[in-house]
């Protein structure tokens, strides 16, 4: 498989705080990669820099052999990467559905040329199909503040498949839900790499979840990669214990 | 494209309009003066309510483009051009100042935001004020004539409140037009989380300064039909406090929803008219003394209890959530 998802090197300092040391890895077309490690690692770092939050001190990104280092987040969202936050990001005052379509309405077309779009911007077929896959057609009207936290998860996970990207990055998606609905989360997202072929990075501390799910998982350690590495071999590895539990 | 609306909305939207027509019947001059300056008011309100409630930045120099508008169309006016290429010029400038202000938005948020805000209204105003050769300082510009259109003079109290609320029709259309497009949607996207916005591509941005651009341009196309409505501008009406009196207004009415600002301009400037109307001299001295005190209390109260505004008070009433 083609590296879809190439880090070299990445590094990024606060201060005197290290917090990601020269971090490499890729990702290939198709790939479920889990990150794991304990708090304070580096992990959402590591997102923030792949996806222009935070400019990263050192190292490169690479989207598709193109160098994405340091780009904004609308670049790297318009080259089509979706991600999750680790707190959830709904628009909370939009309906299911607008807070769908929203997240897909800017991805074609031009500014002027949207004003006169139809008020779906052409997204409402694709809001539905969403909304039916993620099980929120009871609430799909509903605006998206009211609803519980497990359904806010399901609709922000949801908005980050809108604009079918071609890479998504998910962090923490299956905090604080049910056993019920993670389970769920990951038959969903489980069909979406088979079916539709998408690549997801995925940082996880449910170890049951991300060694079930992932097809290779990434440790994270003060902000260096450990092990990197099929699930079963990472979950026995002495380093990773050590790192978890300090033995 | 549709604007989304029920049937029972484009019927209470065409009984508002038809009393609105009716409105002027047994009204004497300042009758019909006051809801001019309704129509003139909600038309700089909207611009407001786009800016603050639907696209959620910080602004508090609101009249300073009103101000702009109004003298920016009536020397287009003295210089001899018509009235109706002076009010889309006037407005151009406005949005040309509004990107201009836009721009510490891309920066600063909240209160920093207000503050670069509050700062342009003094900087405008003092402008006004200072520049004579320019605004005639602080004895303003006088004898602003109102148009004619079609050759049929708008002169009379009547015609010109029929003038304003065809403008505020035309201005209300616009900006409910532009809320049911996938712009309005960007906006709120903007208001609710522009990390998230951002994330998914929206160019929060481009619709920040949008957001001012498009709120300075209400506020100009207000301040081109105000100076001819009173025939004389100076620079008071266009002073900090007239843009606190718009951001209360906005809020009072419902912030964020479209038909909050004529509720919002209606308690603010017809409200105490009417209360001066009140029977009994004692009483109505009362209301008036007491108008601003209440007004303020209201804000408070509304701050508090129903940040939706009026609009949202009743939807509380009525068992929905605002």
């Amino acid at each position: 498989m083609s590296a879809l998802l190439e880090v070299t090197g990445l590094s990024k300092r606060y201060g005197a705080i290290e917090a990601l040391r020269a971090a490499s890895f890729s990702v290939a077309a198709g790939e479920i990669l889990g990150i794991i490690g304990p708090n304070g690692s580096g992990k959402t770092t590591l997102f923030n820099c792949i996806l222009g939050q935070t400019t990263p001190s050192g190292g490169t990104v690479r989207f598709r052999g193109i160098d994405l280092t340091g780009a904004s987040p609308l670049t790297i969202s318009r080259r089509g990467v979706g991600r999750t936050f680790q707190s959830l990001q709904v628009f909370g005052s939009l309906s299911v559905r607008d807070n769908l379509i929203a997240a897909a309405q800017e991805l074609t077309g031009s500014m002027p040329t949207r004003l006169f779009a139809p008020s779906d911007a052409g997204m409402g077929t694709r809001a539905d199909t969403m909304i039916q896959r993620f099980r929120l057609d009871a609430v799909a009207a509903l605006p998206a503040g009211r609803l519980s936290y497990g359904q806010q998860k399901l609709v922000d996970i949801a908005m980050a498949f809108m604009g079918e990207p071609v890479l998504v990055l998910l962090d923490e998606p299956a905090a604080g839900i049910s056993p019920t609905l993670v389970e769920e989360l990951r038959t969903m997202f489980e069909g979406l790499n088979r079916d539709g072929g998408a690549t997801f990075v995925v940082i996880e501390h449910n170890m049951d979840f991300v060694m079930r799910l992932a097809h290779r998982v990434l440790v994270l350690a003060e902000g260096r990669v450990l092990v990197d590495g099929p699930p079963e071999t990472v979950r026995v590895h002495p380093k990773v214990m050590e790192a978890y539990l300090g033995a | 494209m549709s604007l989304g609306l029920s049937r029972a909305r484009w019927l209470a939207l065409a009984l508002a309009l038809g009393l609105l027509v009716l409105a002027p019947l047994g009204l004497k001059r300042f009758g019909l003066y006051m809801l001019s300056l309704w129509c003139v008011y909600v038309i700089a309100a909207h611009g407001l309510n786009l800016t603050m409630g639907y696209a959620g930045q910080i602004s508090l120099g609101h009249a300073a483009f009103l101000g702009i508008g109004a003298y920016a169309s009536a020397l287009l006016v003295r210089a001899g051009l018509s009235f109706w290429l002076a009010l889309p010029l006037a407005a151009a400038l406005c949005v040309v100042c509004g990107l201009a202000v836009g721009f510490p938005a891309l920066r600063v948020q909240h209160h920093y935001l207000a503050f670069a805000t509050l700062g342009f209204n003094a900087l405008v105003w003092l402008i006004m004020r200072n520049e004579e050769w320019l605004t005639g300082g602080n004895f303003g510009i006088r004898n602003i004539r109102r148009p004619s259109l079609a050759g049929y003079s708008l002169d009379g109290s009547l015609a010109y409140y029929y003038a304003c609320l065809a403008g505020v029709a035309v201005m209300s259309y616009a900006l409910a037009y532009l809320l049911a497009s996938p712009w309005g949607r960007a906006f709120a996207a903007l208001r609710d989380n522009p990390i998230r916005a951002e994330s998914l591509g929206i160019d929060i941005r481009a619709y920040t300064l949008a957001a001012f651009a498009i709120g300075a341009l209400y506020a100009g196309v207000a301040g081109a039909f105000f100076a001819p409505l009173v025939g004389f501008i100076d620079p008071t009406p266009f002073n900090v406090p007239t843009s606190m009196s718009f951001v209360l207004a906005v809020i009072v009415g419902g912030i964020g929803r479209l038909v909050g600002p004529y509720l919002g301009i209606a308690v603010l400037i017809l409200l105490p008219e009417w209360l001066r109307g009140l029977p009994g001299e004692g009483l109505a001295k009362l209301a008036q003394e007491w108008y601003l005190v209440g007004f303020g209390a209201l804000v408070m109260v509304m701050m508090v209890w129903s940040p939706g505004g009026l609009l949202g008070l009743a939807a509380r009433l009525r068992g929905h959530r605002p």
